[in-house]
């Protein structure tokens, strides 16, 4: 197994020049566009040369001379946006093929043609609102920044939220802006994350074009397999992705399904599962107990994503993922997944199940932090597989994920993600296998303490205070 | 310590850790405005708020009032105990150093460890000043336990796992 998996070590070409083209323009965004010097300048004229065999060519040379002579007018940032986008969707096909052959799986399956949907006129307002608060940020700059300029967003930002069909927006626009807020201002001379930053604006202003293009919904039935979750928060929203296996009949394939909260910033660790009880309680259980579901003409994306239902769901019997992880996920099994999308292609997106047993833990490099959170002492580490050091992604777990790295240490076999961040693929364990139990990442506490009940406080406070105003 | 681009990360760089607090006693605290401000839970009467708040500035103004401005008895030329419990809850959401900044405390600002240190140095006097505005954010802040949930998928929270 090691052998196709030790590809990984090395990047397919494009890939490094490319990081270097985005880092370039990535800088302009920390300084403003509208105070560019002689290096941003610089950045700027390089772009369209990368983009000149694509269809954006003309549209982002447009975009490059017009903001070199200072004509900012709002496409113009959305075509760096598409430009910036499409950099990183072309090294996300590279490295989705590298990781294919590493695993020694076919291509996932191309997506089809999607529908375009009509979106209600008040969306388009609200879209328009994001795209020019993000410009007048392109143009300040992160560096120069200020508080004040942030808040009065807020008025558009509040409505976006209350509409469940851009909640994709109101999710990235509200972790954004209010880790904006917390970081600002912004001390003269340190270093912003601005990779990070400017993939989160670019990501904003993309969904602040129009609606992505969606998948039409279709009907399943078979057997739900969870093997761990993605817990992801911010101070306003909480998100858990479960990963799972759809089981129909003798064929597996890989699925995933979210369900997401608004919650504040009082409201963290496992605290966060309590917006969801009530509601997907099934599915919580389902987590917990690492239960099969059966599912009845669940409604499932062509993506791959399942539109929980609770309805469409009933819990089994648990079940061990390492009973059929060696069968099902092992190297030249075939696995059927959906690809991603076309327009959410980001390397960030990349993940690829795999289950991997004979791995020693070993340690590569420091956390600086003075108290060390859980996931930076899983990011000190990496397994190596006969000879490979493949390293442990600890970035992506949330503290309330459960999963630590004497865990990990003490594991036999575990499934797992292959990620790509920081220029190299890393595992994110999802399930591990200690003696004959399986630990799934992201489990929600078999129970959660009655008192300091944050989430029943405060909703009480807003059933009394938010009745009382209306 | 220059990052090659390669090694740019998406991901967020971890942060000091927000503990838990008591939102029965403060329900809201933020850092807004030039002000440490927030809602206090009246410790006799389970209905009543007050609305507190600390002024950064050279020594520190502070006032305490219910949400009709009616001032706070305990407020005698000194912080009352509702703004005793607004700080200690201050620090431990943002932490005692973010707090002394953002009141603009003078001198080595890692040497503030607790919030007892940094009311030490609240030096100034009432501030009458409208509290409506506090009232109102606070109620923007309840108002994310009434939007709905959601079971779409969402790939953008991939870039957030803290928070």
């Amino acid at each position: 197994m090691s052998d196709s998996l030790r590809i990984l070590s090395t990047l397919p070409s494009g890939v490094l020049e490319s990081a270097e083209v985005i880092a370039q323009l990535d800088h302009c965004f920390v300084v403003g566009f509208g105070r560019m010097s002689e290096r941003e300048v610089a950045a700027v004229s390089a772009l369209p040369r990368l983009l000149a065999q694509t269809p954006l060519a003309a549209r982002v040379k447009d975009a490059c001379e017009a903001l070199l002579r200072s004509e900012f007018v709002e496409k113009h940032f959305v075509s760096l946006a598409c430009a910036r986008a499409a950099l990183q969707g072309a090294m996300t096909d590279a490295l989705a093929v590298q990781v294919c052959q590493a695993v020694g799986r076919s291509d996932a399956s191309d997506e089809p043609s999607n529908i375009s949907t009509d979106a209600p006129g008040h969306h388009s307002v609200f879209r328009e609102s994001a795209r020019h608060f993000l410009m007048e940020m392109a143009l300040s700059g992160f560096a120069q920044l200020e508080a004040e300029t942030l808040y009065p967003f807020y008025a558009t930002l509040d409505k976006i939220q209350e509409e469940p069909g851009l909640i994709r927006l109101a999710a990235v626009l509200s972790g954004f802006v209010s880790e904006l807020l917390a970081a600002l201002p912004i001390p003269s001379g340190k270093n912003v994350p601005s990779y990070r930053w400017v993939d989160l604006w670019t990501r904003s202003m993309l969904l602040a074009v129009k609606a992505p293009p969606s998948s039409p919904i279709k009907t399943v039935s078979g057997e739900l397999l969870p093997l761990g979750c993605d817990l992801h928060h911010h101070r306003n929203l909480f998100s858990v992705c479960v990963h799972g296996l759809l089981r129909q009949g003798a064929v597996y394939s890989y699925v995933r399904t979210t369900v997401s909260a608004y919650k504040v910033d009082t409201v963290i660790g496992h605290e966060m599962w309590r917006l969801l009880e009530g509601t997907y309680d099934k599915l919580l259980k389902a987590i917990r107990d690492c239960a099969i579901v059966k599912l009845s003409d669940a409604p499932m994306l062509q993506s791959g994503d399942i539109l929980w239902d609770e309805s469409r769901a009933s819990v089994g019997a648990s079940y061990s993922p390492f009973d059929i992880a060696a069968s099902v996920l092992g190297v030249g099994k075939p696995l059927p997944r959906a690809h991603i999308s076309s327009f959410d292609r980001h390397p960030a997106q990349l993940a690829e199940l795999v289950h991997l047993t004979s791995y020693k833990v070993m340690k590569i490099d420091s956390a600086t932090s003075k108290k060390p959170s859980a996931g930076e002492l899983v990011e000190e580490k990496a397994l190596e597989i006969a000879g490979l050091k493949l390293p442990l992604s600890g970035a992506r777990l949330s503290d309330a994920s459960g999963m630590t790295i004497d865990r990990i240490e003490k594991s036999q076999e575990l499934i797992g993600l292959l990620r790509f961040d920081r220029g190299r693929w890393a595992l994110q364990p999802l399930a591990l296998k200690l003696g004959s139990k399986a630990e799934l990442s992201g489990a929600p506490p078999v129970s959660l303490k009655a008192k300091d009940d944050t989430v029943a406080v405060l909703r009480e406070r807003a059933s009394k205070l938010l009745r009382k105003k209306s | 310590m220059a990052v090659s681009p390669i090694e740019c990360t998406s991901l967020p760089v971890s942060e000091p850790l927000s503990r838990p607090r008591k939102v029965k006693d403060v329900p809201y605290v933020e850092l807004f405005g030039g002000r440490v401000q927030g809602v206090v839970s009246s410790g006799s009467d389970e209905n009543r708020v007050y609305v507190s708040f600390f002024e950064a500035g050279s020594s520190i103004n502070f006032n305490c009032s219910t949400n009709n401005n009616r001032p706070c008895g305990g407020l005698r030329g000194s912080p009352c105990k509702h703004l005793v419990q607004l700080m200690g809850e201050a620090v431990l959401q943002f932490g005692a150093e973010p707090v002394a900044r953002y009141l603009k405390l003078s001198g080595d600002l890692s040497k503030f460890t607790s919030a007892r240190e940094i009311m030490l140095q609240v030096r100034g006097s009432q501030a009458r000043l409208d509290v409506s505005q506090v009232f109102s954010r606070f109620l923007s802040h309840l108002r994310y336990f009434e939007l709905p949930v959601s079971n779409q998928p969402i790939p953008e929270m991939t870039w957030f796992v803290l928070g």
